[in-house]
Order: structure tokens, then C-alpha cells, then sequence
């Protein structure tokens, strides 16, 4: 962007860092209260009057929590069902987006549509009917069946943002590599995926969050502790009398920790650079 | 290799995946809607009933009230999340120092297990000792502290806000991948033409964003109808059954009173009317010219 | 897209690294050894050094081909869990469950009658806890450890306003009131109340705390053949409207609307806000930590009758469990006189005709009062027991928030409860 005028330009950047700066304070407050709580020994959760700073912090919840709560060994179950998910979400809803987006299919709009349908019954009625045929076919109490639900559940968000996200990228492209000598799916592989990237990203995104916060799936059709969730592990600290403020807090924080650090990745491939370019030469 | 079975193949294992897993248990829940399925009396048979629970559930002026509830529920969430997540996208989209970590701290409340969510914004309301209270007071815009979400009406707000607070990063991540797919060449040739910026936001961007917005819509839409936790951590239904929608409802028609068939019934009729709003706005959304197709 | 592919191989490899029993060892038993699977709540067999889990090898130590297998599981979404459980067969053998829950349970046919069991260890454990248990003459659980509630008080406010302590008689109703409204006090004379004198919580929360005040007074929630709501009488609505009325007078704090949860109660109590308030045993713990006065447990308040409420929790051997001959014989043990002493670590109160004589209770004079109402406290289980915890909750929210006329509220209530009951299927 050509600045008129150096010194607007300055202003403008100066008031957009103090708006972005603000508001990443206020949004983010109840997590700095969360951190704050997270390192108070459990005595003074109860005090009165509540303080947000704690007099003494200290790193004992975290060590319970990831020791004693043994909540390293749900962290790899977590990483598992997330992984799996986002595998298998990414590749069906890619290709099924592809198709889409590219093909004359019969009933296309119609399929499209009631592939939204899947979403809309809420998930509490069909999880006992849904239990049974896991179960039926041989998928009791395994972290797939978490994987596969959160999947299914995942893929009418993921096949329509790729669907759209295809349809922004110029038919010549194909078009171009098809003169090239590539098939379909080699056109599919090398060029549109990689053009692809930040819709996958996006997607990526939404389905490593959904199974990683999943608790219906994985409180109902896990059985075995030691298959556990984090999530589901985490509301254990949700009494029915009393919450354990503190260790709730370090939980839920060492649940958010691998969502941010996933963020932080995933952000070079949302902010790719745009597509202009791959069509000259 | 024909074009049609090319699509069909890529295609089909999505299709596929869909059937296996997930078709046969929702049309087992849908036929419940049909049957008597009350859970306390399984054991004793379960008749027939036809339309019985739907007669029922219409007849309920409860059921309505969470459908009303719903419906506003569901605007708010629309209109908030979408306008937040494409404001920060917006803002983020240009070269700024630090973006990165920006955006990070930006999609930081989307990261936060739904049930702590909802238990930090019922504490940071809490009548006596909550901090909102606190701040209002300090800036006298209150004299005394209010319990929000007792009062029929602010309930229904603070929910909204909190929802809207842990889900705006959605629509923000979903804008800035659309905003990617702009060519740059575009707003190059625009400003040339001496196009201002509010114009080339209008022209170039918002059409560009269309099939996201509606994406984006239709999701959150869905999102909000089924959206359970928030609501039910932070006021149960309450204050009298103000926010009160219809998945919290189902939810006690279904595990409170232990009738699953009507239960079944009620999600029926509310994905019927979801449906028919969402083919309407797709609809409505496709009719317009589509760019660049 | 590479960092992102180095992030989850990171992330595998330190989940692989840390990981500890993520898999579960099978080794082959060379004795025939049954094992019966219990699900258990509130992480109580979280880890080895947990009471339960010292006694289920105190158990297997005495029972050498029986082995317990625990999981722990989140109390939140565990009637869901199990219902799917039980839908498909793949239940434990043994199921920690709320008090009021094995009704429920027994009337949808997923647990096992135990009468057959049982035998003369009836009559070592508190009625009240049995009959809470039984449907259509049928015991369905086995009850664990109850919980009471009894009144709280703030000794300093009483001794501000001049007020003698309450005693080990239990105060009527007009007292309650007298004392309530002596110690609603504007302490610092700038026209605001500073000070209330009681408190409860509202919604659900509120039925829970308005039906020993209902008992007391006379009332059955149920008529006698049970497939008719008895609470719209005059013991329903005196009760009804003495607590609201309470509220309505100012004697509550404004705020007691937004009371949701236990914690919010005894935030006020803590905070100074409020006087008295009942609740139950397992507020010893977060009140010690919180308070910074000194504080006193006074019976729970009367009016005909003596009642508390009875909560707590139970046992069931789901209907399809494999192992029930095993799973009741832990069960057993865990009930038994010596089995008292593992209740401690968890701060909680035998269901046994015999809990004054455990050790933690005798030890700690805290639990003394509770202990007490164990006599004359009763259960709300019944299989409709969800639906008037709501509905009459609703009915309180009615008259706090919205000015509702009380005793239209209670019929309304009265009349949504009949309208979910099953003509043929009585209350308990």
C-alpha cells in the first residue's frame, strides 16, 4: 500500500498495535485469571476475600496434576484421538471438497445439503444407537471410534470449506497441468493441494479442536482410565459439592498448552501467499 | 478415465465413511421419535405411538419458549461471531509487526474446554464477588452489584457474550483463509482505478467472501442450536427458563424425564426447522451472481 | 506444513515418552482369578496410596481369587455414560452411584435386585438409606455413605447482636425466623443491610434445601397409592412460603437468586455476607480453609417433625454385570463394620446404623451433628425425583425473580410434575 503520508502511516499502525493490544488483554483476562488461580496451594483457593494474585504461588498443582492425576499417560490418548481425527477428516474432506468443487455430480446440491444434516441432530441422541454399532463391529472401548465420531461429526465443516476453497482457485490451473501431462489426480496432488493449504489449514484447525475438546465421545464410548482423554480426565475436577479451583486450573491449562503451540504452527500455512503468482510463466 | 467416475472416486470414500458410521444410528433416532421409548419402561414393551410426540411437543408452550429462546440465541451468535471474526481477520490480513503472536492470543478463548469456560464467566458474574460487578462499580456505572445472570433478559446477554467469546475465533480463522485465496492483482488494478478502500472492500472483498460468510453462517447457526455447555453450565435454562433453548430442553425431555422418543421427536421438528432456515438462506445466497464462475 | 508435520511427531514422541500404563498390561493368570470391574467416582482409587484402593487389596488379600479392577470416571455425564453402557452389555460389575440414583436405575431394569444378597446385613444400615434404595419392593442398591445437613452459624454475628448460640436443640421455624431477622443488621448505619441473616441456593438447589423444611412440617411428596404429587397442601405451601417469604422480607441477600452452587452459599457465609445457612458435611472442609471467624453446626431446624436431608452415595451391580456372586462380596466387605475406617480419608459418613463408632467420626467433633441427623434424615429418590427437583426449583425462581404469587407457583409446579408421571408407575 503506497502511505500518502508517513506520519498517517505511523498513527494508523500505532492505534491498530493499541486496539489488537487491548483487546488481546481483555479477551484474555479470564485465562490470566485462570494462570493466577492455577498457582495457588490449596489453602488460599478458599480464602476470603479472593485475591487475584496468589501471596504464595506455586507449581504444585501442575506437578500433581500431570504426576499424580497421571494425566501425562491422557495426554498421549488425547494426541492420538486428535491426530487420527485431523488424518482422516483432512484427507475425505479434501477430496470429497474436491469433487465438488470440480465435478458434475448428480445431486450435487442435494448431497451437499444433507451432508450439513449429519450436524444438526445433537450428538446426545445418536450417541447410544451410535455406541452400539461401534461396539457391533468391533470398535468397543478403542480411541478410534472417539477419532471416527469427531470425524464424521467434522467432515460437512471440512467438505465445504474445501469445496470453497477450490472453487477460488482459477480452473487453468488443472487446466495447465493437465497439458502438462499430469492425470486428474496427479493435477489433484501436486498442484491443487498445495494451493490448497491455508483452507486445510483452517480445517486442520477445526477438527484438532473438536476431538481434542471432545468430552461426549470420549466420556461414553471409552470404558478403560487408562484410555482416557485429557478433557474427560479434567472433569473429574468439576464436583458435584466442591471444585478444586487450583487444580482445575492447571489442568485446564496443560489441556490448552498443545491447541496453542498447534496455533502457532499452523499459522505459516493459514498466511500463505496468494495464488496470483503460480499462473504466469 | 471418464470425468464422472474421476468425482465419483474422490468422492465416495467421504460418502462412505458417512454411511458406515453415522447414517444407520441417526435413522434409529429418528424412528424412536415414532415409538413410545419411554427409558423408565423399556423393560415393558414399547408401543407405537406415530405422531403421538410430536402432538405433544407442539402442544407444549414450553417447547416453543425454548424454540423462541433458540432462534434469538442463534442471531446473536451469527451476527457477533461473524462481524468479530472478520473484523480481526480484516485487521490481520495486512503486514503487521507481531502478527503472528496476535493472532495466536486472538484464538487463545477457542482453545478453553467448554465446561471452564462457562465456570469462569459464572464467577467473573457472580453477584457479590464477581469481577464484572467490580469494574462496573468502580466505573460507577452501577451502585450496586448486579446477579446478571438471575435477571431475566441480561441472562440471555451475558450467555451470548461468553459463547461469543469462546467461538469468534472460528469465524476469524475462516475469514483469514478465504482472505488468502484474494489475488493481489485485484486490488492492484482497483487502486489504479482510484477505487478508495471502502470501495474495494465492498466490491472486491465482500464478494470474494461470500461462499465463506455463508459457510461460516450456516455452522455457527448449527454450532448454536446444538451449543449445550455454555448454557447449561451457566444457568441451567434459568432465570425462568429465559435461556432456555431447545438442546438444553431436549436434553432434560430426554435424560431428566427419561423420555427418549419424545425427545427424538422434538430434535426432529427442531432439525426440520434448521433445515428449511438453512436450504432457504443457501438458496437465497446462491441466486446472486457468484464471482468469477 | 513441514513444522507442523515436526510438531506432532514431537508431541507423539513426548506423549510416548511420558506415557506411564497408557497400555494395558495383559498377563496371562496362572490361577483361575475373577475380576470385578468398578466404576467409582470423584478419582476416590485414583492413585495407590487412595483408601480404596488399600481396601480392595485388604480385600483380596482375604478373598485370594478375586482381583478389583478400578476406573475412575468423571461424575458429570455418568448416568449417560452407564445408560449407553447398559444398552449394549458392556457394563462393570460394580457402579458408584449418587444415593438417589439406584431407584432410577432399578426402575429402567439396569440394576440387579439385591434383596437375594443382602440378608441380615439389612439391619445394620439406616432405614431412611435402604428405603431409598427400594422400588416396587425391590432393592436395587446398597447405600455406601450419607450425607446430612444441619445449620451453620457464624458464632461472631451471633455474639455482635447479642444473641445467645443456638444449642443442641434444634430451632422451630419462628425462632429460625426471630433469629434471622436479628441478625439482618446495617452495620454501619448508611441505610444498607450489610449483614443477612440466612441464605440458600436457588433452582434446583433451592428444592433440595426446601424438602427437609417440607418433611419436617408433615408433608409426602407422594400420595399414598405414589402415582399422584402430595406436595400442593398445606404442608407444602407452608414450607414453600416460609422460605420464600424469608426472601422476599429482605432476610436473604438480594443475591441469593444467582446462588447456583454449593460454593456460592458458602462464599456468602465466608465472605461475611449472611449468618446461617444449611447444608451438609462436606462443607467442613472449604469452611475450615475459608473462614476467618468462628463458626458453629447447629441441628438442622424442626417444626413437627425432626428431618434432614440424606444424601450421599451407593452401590449397584448393573443387571448385565458378569461377576455379581464377586461383586457382592466386596460390596460386603465395603459395607461392613471394619470397612468404616476407609471412609475416612474421603471425609465422609458411614450409611451404617453404627457410624457414631467409627474412628474419623468419633475423632472429629465436626461430624457429630451430621452423624445426629443421620436418625430422622430422608431421601427425595424416586423415579420422578429429577423432574421435582426441577420443576419445584422453577417454582422458587418464579417467586424470587419474578414476584410470582407463591401458592400459584407450587400448584404449577405440582401440576408439571403429574403431568410427567406415568399413570401406572408410582413415585418409589
Amino acid at each position: 500500500m503506497i502511505a500518502k503520508n508517513p506520519k498517517a502511516a505511523l498513527i494508523k499502525s500505532l492505534l491498530t498495535h493499541i486496539f489488537l493490544i487491548t483487546f488481546c488483554l481483555s479477551v484474555n483476562f479470564p485465562l490470566i485469571w485462570m494462570a493466577a488461580t492455577s498457582l495457588k496451594a490449596g489453602s488460599e483457593v478458599n480464602r476470603f476475600p479472593p485475591k487475584i494474585i496468589p501471596a504464595e504461588p506455586t507449581l504444585e498443582n501442575y506437578s500433581y496434576v500431570w504426576n499424580d492425576m497421571k494425566m501425562s499417560s491422557y495426554f498421549l490418548n488425547s494426541v492420538y484421538v486428535s491426530v487420527l481425527t485431523v488424518a482422516t477428516a483432512l484427507s475425505l474432506g479434501t477430496t470429497a471438497g474436491y469433487a465438488f468443487a470440480r465435478f458434475r455430480i448428480k445431486g450435487k446440491q442435494g448431497l451437499l445439503v444433507s451432508i450439513l444434516f449429519f450436524r444438526m441432530l445433537p450428538p446426545i441422541l445418536f450417541i447410544i444407537p451410535l455406541f452400539f454399532l461401534l461396539q457391533k463391529i468391533g470398535l468397543y472401548n478403542r480411541l478410534e471410534s472417539v477419532a471416527l465420531s469427531v470425524t464424521t461429526i467434522s467432515l460437512p465443516f471440512a467438505v465445504w470449506m474445501m469445496k470453497n476453497y477450490f472453487q477460488t482457485i482459477p480452473g487453468e490451473i488443472e487446466e495447465a497441468a493437465t497439458i502438462d501431462g499430469c492425470n486428474r489426480f496427479q493435477a489433484f496432488f501436486r498442484v491443487m493441494l498445495p494451493l490448497a493449504r491455508p483452507g486445510m489449514a483452517a480445517t486442520a484447525v477445526f477438527c484438532f479442536l473438536s476431538a481434542w475438546n471432545d468430552f461426549l465421545f470420549a466420556n461414553v464410548l471409552i470404558h478403560s482410565e487408562a484410555r482416557r482423554t485429557l478433557v474427560v480426565a479434567l472433569y473429574s475436577y468439576v464436583g458435584e459439592f466442591l471444585i478444586e479451583w487450583n487444580k482445575l486450573m492447571s489442568a485446564s491449562i496443560l489441556t490448552m498448552i498443545p491447541v496453542i503451540i498447534f496455533f502457532f504452527l499452523i499459522n505459516k500455512n493459514l498466511f500463505k501467499g496468494v495464488s496470483a503468482g503460480s499462473i504466469k510463466g | 478415465m471418464k470425468e464422472r467416475n474421476v468425482g465419483a472416486i474422490f468422492l465416495s470414500p467421504t460418502i462412505l465413511a458417512l454411511c458406515l458410521v453415522i447414517l444407520l444410528p441417526i435413522l434409529f433416532s429418528v424412528s424412536m421419535a415414532f415409538f413410545q421409548f419411554d427409558l423408565l419402561r423399556v423393560g415393558r414393551g414399547n408401543p407405537f405411538v406415530g405422531i403421538g410426540h410430536f402432538v405433544t411437543s407442539i402442544n407444549n408452550k414450553l417447547f416453543w419458549n425454548a424454540l423462541g429462546n433458540t432462534f434469538l440465541w442463534t442471531a446473536a451468535n451469527v451476527i457477533l461471531q461473524l462481524l468479530t471474526g472478520l473484523l480481526f481477520a480484516l485487521i490481520l490480513n495486512r503486514k503487521i509487526r507481531f502478527k503472528v503472536v496476535y493472532y495466536v492470543l486472538i484464538l487463545i478463548p477457542w482453545a478453553t474446554p467448554s465446561a471452564v469456560a462457562a465456570l469462569i464467566w459464572r464467577w467473573m458474574l457472580h453477584a457479590e464477588l464477581g469481577i464484572i460487578n467490580a469494574v462496573l462499580i468502580r466505573l460507577h456505572i452501577l451502585t450496586d452489584p448486579n446477579p446478571w445472570l438471575s435477571i431475566p433478559g441480561w441472562a440471555m446477554v451475558w450467555v451470548v457474550i461468553a459463547r461469543v467469546w469462546k467461538e469468534y475465533a472460528f469465524c476469524t480463522v475462516i475469514m483469514t483463509a478465504a482472505l488468502q485465496g484474494i489475488p493481489a492483482s485485484l486490488y492492484e488494478a482497483a487502486m489504479v482505478d482510484g477505487a478508495g478502500s471502502v470501495t474495494r472492500f465492498f466490491r472486491i472483498t465482500l464478494p470474494w467472501l461470500k461462499p465463506s460468510i455463508l459457510i461460516a453462517t450456516v455452522l455457527v447457526a448449527i454450532g448454536s442450536f446444538n451449543g449445550f455447555n455454555m448454557i447449561w453450565m451457566m444457568t441451567k435454562g434459568g432465570p425462568v427458563r429465559t435461556t432456555e433453548i431447545i438442546s438444553t430442553f431436549i436434553y432434560q425431555t430426554g435424560f431428566e424425564r427419561y423420555q427418549m422418543g419424545r425427545a427424538s421427536a422434538q430434535s426432529l421438528v427442531m432439525v426440520l426447522i434448521l433445515a428449511f432456515m438453512i436450504i432457504t438462506y443457501i438458496k437465497r445466497m446462491k441466486s446472486e451472481e457468484e464471482p468469477f464462475r | 506444513m513441514k513444522k507442523v508435520v515436526q510438531f506432532i511427531v514431537i508431541l507423539l514422541f513426548t506423549g510416548i515418552l511420558f506415557a506411564k500404563g497408557a497400555e494395558e498390561s495383559q498377563e496371562p493368570e496362572p490361577l483361575k482369578i475373577v475380576e470385578v470391574e468398578m466404576w467409582i467416582y470423584d478419582e476416590m482409587a485414583s492413585s495407590d496410596d487412595k483408601a480404596m484402593v488399600k481396601a480392595a487389596r485388604d480385600f483380596e488379600a482375604i478373598n485370594p481369587g478375586i482381583k478389583i479392577v478400578f476406573q475412575n470416571v468423571p461424575h458429570r455425564g455418568l448416568m449417560d455414560k452407564f445408560i449407553a453402557a447398559s444398552v449394549t452389555g458392556e457394563v462393570p460389575d460394580v457402579l458408584h452411584v449418587a444415593l438417589a440414583w439406584s431407584i432410577e436405575l432399578g426402575a429402567m431394569g439396569h440394576a440387579e435386585p439385591l434383596d437375594s444378597y443382602i440378608g441380615k446385613k439389612r439391619n445394620e444400615l439406616p432405614p431412611g438409606a435402604l428405603a431409598s434404595s427400594t422400588y416396587g419392593g425391590q432393592l436395587y442398591g446398597i447405600p455406601w455413605y450419607v450425607d446430612t445437613t444441619a445449620l451453620f452459624y457464624n458464632k461472631e454475628m451471633f455474639l455482635d447482636a447479642g444473641l445467645p448460640l443456638p444449642g443442641d436443640k434444634p430451632m422451630s421455624w419462628s425462632e429460625l425466623r426471630t433469629t434471622a431477622e436479628k441478625l439482618t443488621r446495617d452495620l454501619d448505619s448508611d441505610g444498607k443491610i450489610d449483614q443477612y441473616g440466612y441464605a440458600m441456593r436457588k433452582g434446583r438447589g433451592a428444592s433440595i434445601a426446601w424438602f427437609p423444611y417440607f418433611w419436617a412440617n408433615g408433608g409426602e411428596l407422594y400420595t399414598e397409592d405414589g402415582l399422584s404429587p402430595n406436595f400442593n397442601t398445606r404442608e407444602g405451601l407452608e414450607s414453600f412460603r416460609f422460605l420464600n417469604d424469608m426472601f422476599t422480607d429482605g432476610i436473604m441477600p438480594p443475591g441469593t437468586v444467582a446462588y447456583d452452587r454449593w460454593d456460592d452459599v458458602r462464599d456468602a457465609f465466608v465472605s461475611g455476607k449472611m449468618a446461617m445457612y444449611v447444608a451438609g458435611n462436606w462443607e467442613i472442609g472449604p469452611i475450615t480453609d475459608g473462614a476467618s471467624f468462628e463458626w458453629g453446626i447447629a441441628p438442622h431446624p424442626k417444626e413437627k417433625v425432626r428431618s434432614s436431608f440424606l444424601g450421599g452415595s451407593s452401590f449397584i451391580i448393573p443387571k448385565k454385570a458378569k461377576q455379581k456372586d464377586a461383586a457382592w462380596k466386596w460390596l460386603d466387605f465395603l459395607t461392613d463394620s471394619e470397612s468404616m475406617k476407609y471412609l475416612a480419608e474421603y471425609d465422609r459418613i458411614p450409611a451404617r446404623l453404627d457410624a457414631g463408632k467409627a474412628e474419623h467420626i468419633m475423632a472429629n467433633p465436626l461430624f457429630a451433628p451430621f452423624a445426629a441427623e443421620g436418625a430422622h434424615a430422608r431421601s427425595h429418590a424416586s423415579i420422578y425425583a429429577g423432574i421435582i427437583r426441577s420443576e419445584v426449583g422453577a417454582a422458587f425462581e418464579e417467586v424470587m425473580v419474578t414476584g410470582k404469587d407463591p401458592e400459584q407457583a407450587l400448584s404449577d409446579a405440582s401440576d408439571r410434575v403429574k403431568a410427567e408421571m406415568r399413570d401406572d408407575m408410582p413415585g418409589i
